[in-house]
């Protein structure tokens, strides 16, 4: 039994661990916490859907046409929203994201019907016993594709120009500006980034739920996992999203599914106000 | 001097109203209404004290279910049940705003959010006091042995309840606690300082918003007759806020001006409906975008016009 | 002399591995200006935040009139009679000065939501009361020609006049002063010193002044402490600290302040 939660826990945990790196990637730079992330998530699946169903794009196409167009949408988002923003108070670009986030709701909901889509997804959901745990390929293939991107998210930041500029912003934006880094084309590529983030987990998530307007509400698990994290830390998110994965499969066995849902998102009233730095971050002191 | 005679106007016009427009003018006149006091308890959080709340939809379904509960389950008529409501909303706002302001910012939004998650769950899994995800009907309101259910005579019961609403609001931010409230808004050390309790103002001004969105909740039902969970979600809180920053956060006629625009565009626009809320989404964006200080400068320009 | 308005016992405050205040005690006596300079860093606006209780100490109290000050919140520490301004300035910017002091008379205004609401007598009698004590402190601090004006519009040392204003109207016995001569033009200062000499002469304040620029802090302090490095380095008279080495060595010989 513990086996088979941890086994299902670490499937929906991977992809709270990636809407969790869109944030933390996005609010580490920015300081921007997107509300609308999690309706970005749900845009990136409809791409795909709309590529193979109305373009009949191949899958791998349909794939990228989405990346290709979420990244777009983040950069824009920057370029066209929180540019003008920067300064404004932090209440100002909250209801900037949220309103960038009803928007896509409601524009999908508008456009594509408030009806779930079915989502096609190259391997079965047949799913096979080894070891006494019963095994979804798809499952599987959705937390390899997870743990693939977090790899490369790792390795990009460490070892490109893109990433290094990223990483010296985290660490001092106005030290970065003085070494000629252009902390606005950063922060660009980090809304970029992010969006692309958001939308792997969105293409992954979608088949394993419903794809309907309204998918974006797993964005608030993506909070959840990226305040047990601390919020500022990359690993912190990922091993946020994993625990979260686990412990809300545990509370969907052990208590009732009625109430998994409802205790994620206590899980994180309950981090927001106990454990603002989270399990992983580090509390930074104020100044006055 | 103008500013009077149009308000005094736009009173007599609302008076007269019943008497001559066609009923379903009224009910959306009454709509307007009931929404502008949800949206009134939002302006106090997030105009006077520039504190961010995802849950206003939620002390509206406090409200909204409480009344229609209270009626049928323990029999209580509605103008006691109603205003009982509204109180248990403010004391749950004042525990949650003590609990949750310690955190500030996006810890605030997402703890809000969150907290509107967690209510409409309850909506939904809560059968047996909520009905579940099939709704609740709202037992029509009575006085006496008369149950008042056409639109105009809830006109006659909302309109003053939202004339009194503003008139709160005005004598608010022209208090101690409304400037108190406004200290904080601009800053909370400042306003500790000079012994402004900071984190029990902002508690209070979490429950006068959980009162009026629980009040203007319940008038909402009577109106509707039908509550269903989807009514309260994240959404709607969002559609609040949207109606909060277009209306205009300080000024005392916001949440109405908001409400009409709200209630009415949709109305006007016919077939074109479905693309509503999108439109007034993007509205809300264009709105912050193309002029950031229209939340926090309205005072600014008020007192120039002065 | 007579009992210290103003006991400051030994002090401190650690920031993770910085020791940004380390036992620091300070007496001061009531009607008095103490002045506390010292290099930045030195701790002398983490002295204030302690004492205002905005920072809780790591040890050490601090004590009014022989009342403990050290655990309570902000706001109580400032209905206990303790008033400060701040070295950045923080007026509320988008109201009026004359709104700026009303609201530092917030705790004098006694009546509630329902008297507000409603519009009784009481309302009316403590707004009047209330708006002719704003106009007195605007008078005194010399902005009475500025209450309609958005304190954020107001030239910088009109805003340090205007903190010190809506200070006055918390009804101190005790005022910090966090740096408020920095980035006055020399006539501006001239007209600071004089006015806390009135505040110490004719309203019986005793003050805490926090300040770099030396010529303010010379003429009008009874006393100065002297910080480095969040340790008290001298203590004395304005003539015992511009004479002791140490203090020369530190700070004054370095400094282009300097007498």
């Amino acid at each position: 039994m513990f086996g088979q939660i941890l086994v299902s826990g670490i499937t929906a945990g991977a992809v709270y661990a990636l809407v969790a790196l869109g944030f933390v990637v996005l609010h580490r730079g920015t300081r921007v916490v997107h509300f609308g992330l999690g309706d970005q998530m749900t845009m990136s699946a409809y791409l795909v859907v709309i590529a193979q169903v109305f373009l009949d794009a191949p899958f791998a196409v349909a794939i990228l046409f989405s990346l290709v167009l979420s990244a777009g949408f983040g950069v824009a988002i920057e370029r066209g929203v929180m540019r003008p923003l920067r300064r404004a108070p932090l209440l100002v670009m909250v209801i900037a994201t949220l309103a960038i986030g009803a928007a896509l709701r409601e524009g999908l909901r508008a456009s594509m019907g408030p009806l779930p889509w079915p989502v096609p997804f190259l391997l079965t959901p047949a799913p096979f016993t080894l070891g006494g745990l019963v095994l979804v390929p798809a499952n599987l293939a959705v937390v390899g594709v997870a743990l693939a991107v977090m790899l490369s998210l790792f390795v990009a930041l460490r070892f490109t120009r893109f990433g290094r500029a990223i990483v010296a912003v985290y660490e001092n934006p106005t030290g970065a500006a003085i070494v000629g880094i252009s902390v606005p084309s950063v922060h660009a590529r980090l809304w970029g980034l992010s969006s692309v983030l958001a939308a792997i987990a969105g293409i992954l998530v979608a088949p394993l739920i419903t794809l309907s307007p309204d998918m974006g509400t797993i964005g608030i698990k993506g909070f959840a996992a990226a305040i047990l994290g601390g919020f500022n830390s990359l690993p912190g998110a990922i091993a946020g999203g994993i625990l979260l994965g686990i412990a809300e499969t545990a509370a969907g066995v052990y208590v009732s599914t009625a109430m998994k849902d409802i205790i994620s998102y206590a899980l994180l009233i309950g981090c927001v106000l106990l454990l603002p730095q989270g399990l992983f971050g580090r509390a930074e002191p104020r100044k006055v | 001097m103008i500013a009077r005679l149009l308000i005094f106007a736009a009173a007599a016009a609302l008076v007269a109203l019943p008497f001559f427009a066609p009923s379903h003018i009224v009910f959306l006149v009454a709509m307007i209404g009931s929404t502008s006091v949800m949206v009134a308890g939002l302006t106090i959080v997030v105009g006077f004290t520039g504190q961010i709340s995802i849950a206003q939809a939620s002390f509206a379904a406090i409200g909204a279910y409480g009344t229609a509960q209270l009626a049928t389950m323990a029999g209580l008529p509605h103008w006691i049940g109603l205003p009982a409501i509204a109180l248990v909303a403010a004391v749950v706002g004042y525990l949650f705003g003590l609990l949750s302001l310690r955190v500030a910012d996006h810890y605030l939004a997402l703890a809000t959010m969150a907290l509107c998650a967690i209510v409409q769950l309850l909506l939904i899994h809560l059968e047996d006091w909520t009905g579940g995800a099939v709704g609740l009907a709202v037992p029509p309101l009575a006085v006496g042995t008369r149950m008042l259910t056409r639109p105009t005579e809830l006109y006659a019961v909302i309109m003053p309840c939202v004339a009194l609403t503003v008139w709160f609001l005005h004598a608010l931010s022209t208090s101690r606690l409304g400037r108190a409230f406004a200290a904080l808004r601009m800053s909370e050390v400042a306003a500790a300082a000079i012994g402004i309790p900071v984190l029990h103002y902002k508690s209070l001004a979490f429950a006068l918003s959980a009162f009026f969105g629980a009040f203007g909740g319940g008038l909402f039902a009577l109106q509707t007759t039908y509550l269903d969970p989807a009514q309260f979600g994240i959404l709607e809180s969002v559609r609040l806020i949207a109606i909060a920053v277009i209306g205009g956060v300080l000024n005392p006629f916001g949440p109405l001006i908001g409400s009409a625009v709200f209630v009415l565009l949709p109305e006007a626009m016919g077939a074109l409906g479905r693309y509503m809320s999108l439109v007034f989404s993007l509205l809300l964006l264009l709105f912050v975008v193309v002029s950031p200080q229209g939340i926090a400068g309205l005072p600014a320009r008020l007192r120039a016009r002065r | 002399m007579s009992a210290a308005a103003l006991k400051i016992e030994s002090l401190g405050i650690r920031f993770g591995g910085l020791l940004a205040l380390d036992e620091v005690s300070i007496d001061i006596a009531p009607r008095s200006i103490h002045a506390v300079i010292g290099p930045n860093g030195a701790g002398k606006s983490t002295l204030v935040n302690l004492v205002t209780g905005i920072y809780a100490p790591t040890t050490g109290r601090v004590i009014l009139d022989g009342e403990v000050l050290t655990g309570l919140p902000t706001h109580r520490i400032a209905a206990r009679g303790v008033a400060r301004t701040f070295q950045n300035t923080e007026l509320f910017t988008e109201l009026s000065a004359r709104e700026n002091v009303l609201i530092g008379l917030h705790r004098h205004l006694g009546y509630g939501l329902l008297a507000s609401t409603l519009r009784l007598p009481s309302f009316y009698r403590a707004e009047r009361d209330a708006a002719r004590r704003a106009d007195e402190l605007l008078a005194l601090v010399g902005l009475e020609a500025q209450g309609g004006t958005a304190a954020g519009d107001l030239a910088l040392g009109q805003q340090r006049r205007l903190e010190l204003a809506r200070a006055l109207a918390v009804g101190p016995r005790l005022l910090l002063l966090d740096e408020p001569a920095a980035g006055l033009r020399a006539a501006e200062a001239e007209g600071l010193s004089s006015v806390l000499l009135r505040l110490r002469d004719e309203l019986g304040l005793t003050l805490l002044l926090i300040d770099h620029v030396m010529r303010v802090v010379m003429g009008v302090s009874e006393r100065i402490t002297v910080l480095n490095y969040g340790r008290k380095l001298a203590e004395g008279t304005p003539e015992e600290v511009r004479r002791n080495p140490d203090v020369i060595a530190a700070y004054l010989g370095g400094s282009p302040h300097g007498a």
